[in-house]
């Protein structure tokens, strides 16, 4: 829904414009925590369709009047496609010859974006972005870890280090990182993941007053359940670049690419093969 | 030879930085690259924080609310 129907400008232009839009995540991830009320509200609602026989499902779109009854319903097997969600806004808007909201408000009802802040004092995210190469278009996952001060540390170089000297990244660091290299899609429990091998080497390219470059390298294999009795693996090796500002002892920049990486899952015990792209990149 | 031995370190090391700086332009090419296929439209949608946030302006507003319901977490793209 997110990459088709949510991401239609037609459908963004209505939604926007004449409804209050709001989703909730049937695994409880709002930013905002459903408390009791929300939980009970979302159950009258499905109670609600399940009643008067409308079509629906875990993913699913709801539009409800502003007295909270269910004016109509649409499961994510027809809303993902514009043409179908559409003529569905179109009718509502007619039937119930709605207004455009106004920018005041939008501006009031409309979410603010959290402003995280680094749990640990001195703490650093890396971003990761992974995306599937082939088969339908899923968009990217977009994940955030902090790393501690004593983890982004792990990668400047040691005192002695000469151009040439390589150290290896712990394993609980480039764990850490490797954990939410798996491809977009509905399994979402990241902890569930397991590194079944995660190596990350650096090694000092060039070393000035000012500056030190680094170059990376390593490799993973991850597992990650899909519901039994199957699960996904991916496997890549990975190139990436650090530069550390040597007089502050920072990291400067931190990026890492994978130069290959395979993702398999079982369909019927048959292999399904799929090329994947994974990005680690320090933020600002 | 001491002198050579000195301009072929030298000459190794402005090597090496030149292919430092090769690879981090393609690495951060590659990176960009797989930022920009991105579909991210959806959060240009005024979304309201709360079911009972928007039922509130729903009711205040007059105006019906468009519910979306899924599993897992759309803001990761793991949904």
């Amino acid at each position: 829904m997110r990459v088709s129907s949510l991401s239609d400008p037609r459908v963004i232009d209505l939604v926007s414009k004449y409804f209050v839009p709001v989703w909730v995540s049937r695994d409880d991830y709002q930013r905002d925590p459903r408390d009791k009320d929300q939980k009970a509200e979302l159950m009258r609602l499905d109670q609600e369709r399940a009643r008067r026989k409308m079509k629906g499902g875990n993913v699913c779109v709801f539009i409800i009047a502003p007295n909270g009854d269910v004016l109509a319903t649409q499961p994510v097997q027809l809303a993902y496609k514009p043409e179908n969600l559409l003529p569905l806004l179109q009718e509502i808007i007619e039937e119930q010859k709605l207004g455009p909201r106004s920018e005041e408000a939008i501006r009031a009802s409309a979410d603010k974006p959290a402003d995280a802040k680094p749990k640990n004092e001195g703490g650093r995210f890396i971003h990761i972005w992974t995306r599937l190469d082939t088969g339908g278009n899923q968009g990217l996952s977009n994940d955030r870890v902090e790393l501690t001060a004593a983890q982004w540390k792990a990668f400047l170089p040691p005192v002695e280090a000469k151009p040439g000297t390589s150290w290896d990244i712990p394993e609980e660091i480039a764990h850490k990182l490797y954990q939410y290299g798996y491809p977009p899609g509905p399994q979402w429990m990241t902890k569930d993941c397991k590194v079944m091998k995660g190596t990350l080497k650096a090694t000092l390219v060039a070393a000035s007053d000012k500056e030190a470059r680094i170059q990376l390298g390593g490799e993973m294999e991850l597992k990650f359940p899909l519901g039994k009795p199957t699960e996904g693996r991916v496997m890549a090796r990975f190139v990436g670049v650090a530069r550390v500002d040597r007089k502050k002892q920072t990291l400067a920049s931190l990026a890492l690419v994978s130069e290959r990486a395979d993702y398999v899952w079982y369909w019927q015990g048959k292999p399904q093969p799929r090329k994947m792209r994974i990005a680690w990149e320090l933020e600002p | 030879m001491y002198r050579g031995s000195v301009l072929l370190v030298a000459a190794l090391a402005v090597t090496a930085v030149f292919a430092a700086e090769r690879d981090e332009a393609l690495i951060r090419t590659q990176i960009e690259r797989i930022k920009e296929s991105e579909i991210n439209a959806w959060r240009k949608i005024p979304w309201t924080a709360s079911l009972l946030g928007a039922r509130r302006a729903g009711e205040r507003e007059k105006q019906p609310i468009f519910l979306f319901t899924y599993d897992g977490n759309i803001e990761t793209g793991r949904c």
